[in-house]
């Protein structure tokens, strides 16, 4: 089984309209790990067969037993720990879960108590099987939520030949955590000079992890000097660059009413180009 | 007052409605998205660049390896064989393993989270990069933050996840970018229910407006206000892809600023 990342660095450039069409092809199984804003759902309609809690991260209450010595409000870096009428709390969304208070705390008056993260799905769809997931808004631990999607997407996919795993946007801890122990990336890039600056910094994440790449320009002709560009960039620090995908207007249509599978100029260009860099790696 | 740029889905235009509203209503700007920062490609100016750090452990010879510090961390960050070795990639900062080290063996130091950049131009503008490999932005986005007065425009990371929330929060008023797509919808609405959480008043101006799908009703049947509405065109593609402001629609981002203040 090999694993296949789809990443971009720039939000928006076609990862997951990539990925949706990947699946089309292979079946097999693919993991969703944009688990904070996930969208492979919307396109693939999958049936859910299994559905999982997750509780990854431990937050700080303060109990009855506080006596206000102000010790965690001192120690805490994140700023957690308010104090108002004369009694300390625990701002939720700001607690890291780091234990600190509840370690330090002389009247033991602090619990550390797990929250639910998020929810994890195994799902059947009309090409093979799915794993995703949705991370509660404004969570943490984005990081361990995907590596839970993958550890449950590579037991399901043993048998299969690719797993396709659909990134989140950025070079963060989610992105990471989907790109580790991968054989390969396909970037997903825009012909624009904010995706040529984010595309750099995504090859340099999958260089840090001596991770092999290949580079996408979607929509290549919003600007084919940029596009060519991108290209270029490619050839001199020896990236694969794996090809062009034309800017088409009836693949909006096709998104917007969400008909899957998708058709035309452009989806031919992704098949293609998926075919050939099969045959690289 | 501060103004967050805020969607949910990547790429619906967060970064072409902050630079332009805080060029055409001439109020600072800062680019919170430091895993993908690109209000730069738009705004040019000298530059001036520091580092910003963040403090990790650093483990001293009196080590004597009774685990403690393994002990306390709940991020993993430390093993111990004979003494403890700490794995900075995984560290959050909290100071855990400082504080509690019976030997006071564990030194905090500091360790390079990425730049913070100061730009000379009109209006300033200040972005943080973070150093690839680092896994959490929310240092970083912090220490930018330090730099804010009470009046910026703010750039803000896509997702709803803690690089968002900490880029929005302490702010006065969000604006979601939203596209007219099933998947912009659903991402919007996530977002929605993290600023509604922080209580902090929003408004959504749609992108690309003009597309099929309508977006509008269904903000609409949710009771959400639209404050501004850029239409669907191939030239201003064309312009951002340039790094180009929207010179022909000043109006509209002057409008969109003066509906919020």
């Amino acid at each position: 089984m090999k694993q296949v990342a789809i990443i971009s660095g720039k939000g928006g450039t076609g990862k997951t309209t990539f990925s949706a069409l990947v699946h089309s092809i292979e079946g097999g199984v693919i993991a969703d790990c944009d688990v904070d804003a996930p969208n492979l759902h919307i396109i693939l309609r999958p049936k859910i067969m299994e559905k999982e809690e997750f509780f990854a991260t431990e937050k700080a209450f303060i109990t009855e037993k506080c006596i206000s010595c102000g010790l965690c409000y001192e120690l805490c870096r994140f700023n957690a720990i308010s104090f108002e009428n004369g009694k300390y709390s625990v701002d939720e969304s700001r607690c890291e879960g780091c234990a600190l208070c509840y370690n330090a705390c002389p009247e033991n008056a602090i619990e550390m108590k797990f929250v639910k993260t998020g929810e994890i799905y195994v799902s059947k769809t009309a090409y093979g099987s799915m794993v995703h997931a949705r991370l509660e808004p404004g969570e943490e631990n984005s990081g361990r939520l995907v590596s839970e999607v993958r550890k449950k997407a590579e037991k399901i996919a043993k048998n299969s030949e690719y797993l396709i795993i659909d990134s989140p946007p950025g070079v963060g801890c989610p992105v990471i955590a989907s790109l580790t122990g991968i054989n390969f990336a396909i970037v997903i890039s825009e012909p624009t000079l904010s995706g040529l600056s984010d595309l750099k910094r995504a090859v340099a994440l999958t260089d840090h992890f001596s991770i092999k790449s290949c580079v996408v320009v979607n929509r290549y002709n919003l600007n084919t000097k940029i596009a060519l560009e991108i290209r270029e960039w490619c050839k001199e620090n020896g990236i694969e660059f794996a090809g062009f995908v034309t800017f088409d207007e009836k693949l909006i249509e096709q998104m917007s009413s969400l008909k899957f599978p998708f058709y035309g100029e452009a989806a031919k260009s992704m098949s293609e180009i998926w075919n050939a860099v099969k045959e690289i790696f | 007052m501060r103004i967050a740029v805020a969607s949910g889905k990547g790429g619906t235009g967060k970064t072409t409605v902050a630079v332009n509203l805080a060029y055409f209503n001439g109020v600072e700007i800062f680019d919170l998205d430091v895993e993908e920062p690109n209000a730069h490609v738009f705004l040019k100016g000298e530059e001036k660049i520091r580092n910003a750090y963040r403090k990790v452990p650093e483990v001293k010879d009196n080590c004597t390896g009774c685990g403690k510090c393994k002990e306390v961390c709940k991020f993993s960050a430390i093993y111990v064989i004979d003494k403890a070795y700490p794995l900075h990639e995984l560290c959050h900062s909290c100071g855990a393993c400082a504080y509690f080290c019976p030997e006071n063996a564990i030194e905090e130091v500091d360790r390079l989270t990425g730049k913070i950049v100061e730009v000379d131009s009109n209006p300033k503008l200040t972005y943080g990069v973070l150093e690839v490999g680092e896994a959490s932005p929310v240092f970083l986005i912090k220490k930018v933050k330090e730099l804010m007065g009470k009046t910026a425009i703010i750039d803000s990371p896509p997702g709803v996840a803690c690089p968002m929330v900490e880029s929005v929060r302490d702010s006065d008023f969000v604006i979601l970018v939203a596209e007219p797509s099933p998947f912009s919808l659903h991402d919007l609405r996530l977002a929605i229910s993290v600023v509604e959480d922080l209580k902090i008043k929003f408004g959504v101006v749609i992108n690309k407006h003009g597309l099929p799908f309508r977006i509008e009703n269904y903000c609409r049947e949710d009771g959400i206000e639209i404050i501004g509405k850029i239409p669907f065109k191939r030239e201003i593609a064309e312009k951002y892809s340039h790094g180009e402001l929207l010179f022909e629609y000043s109006s509209l981002f002057r409008d969109i600023y003066s509906v919020i203040s």
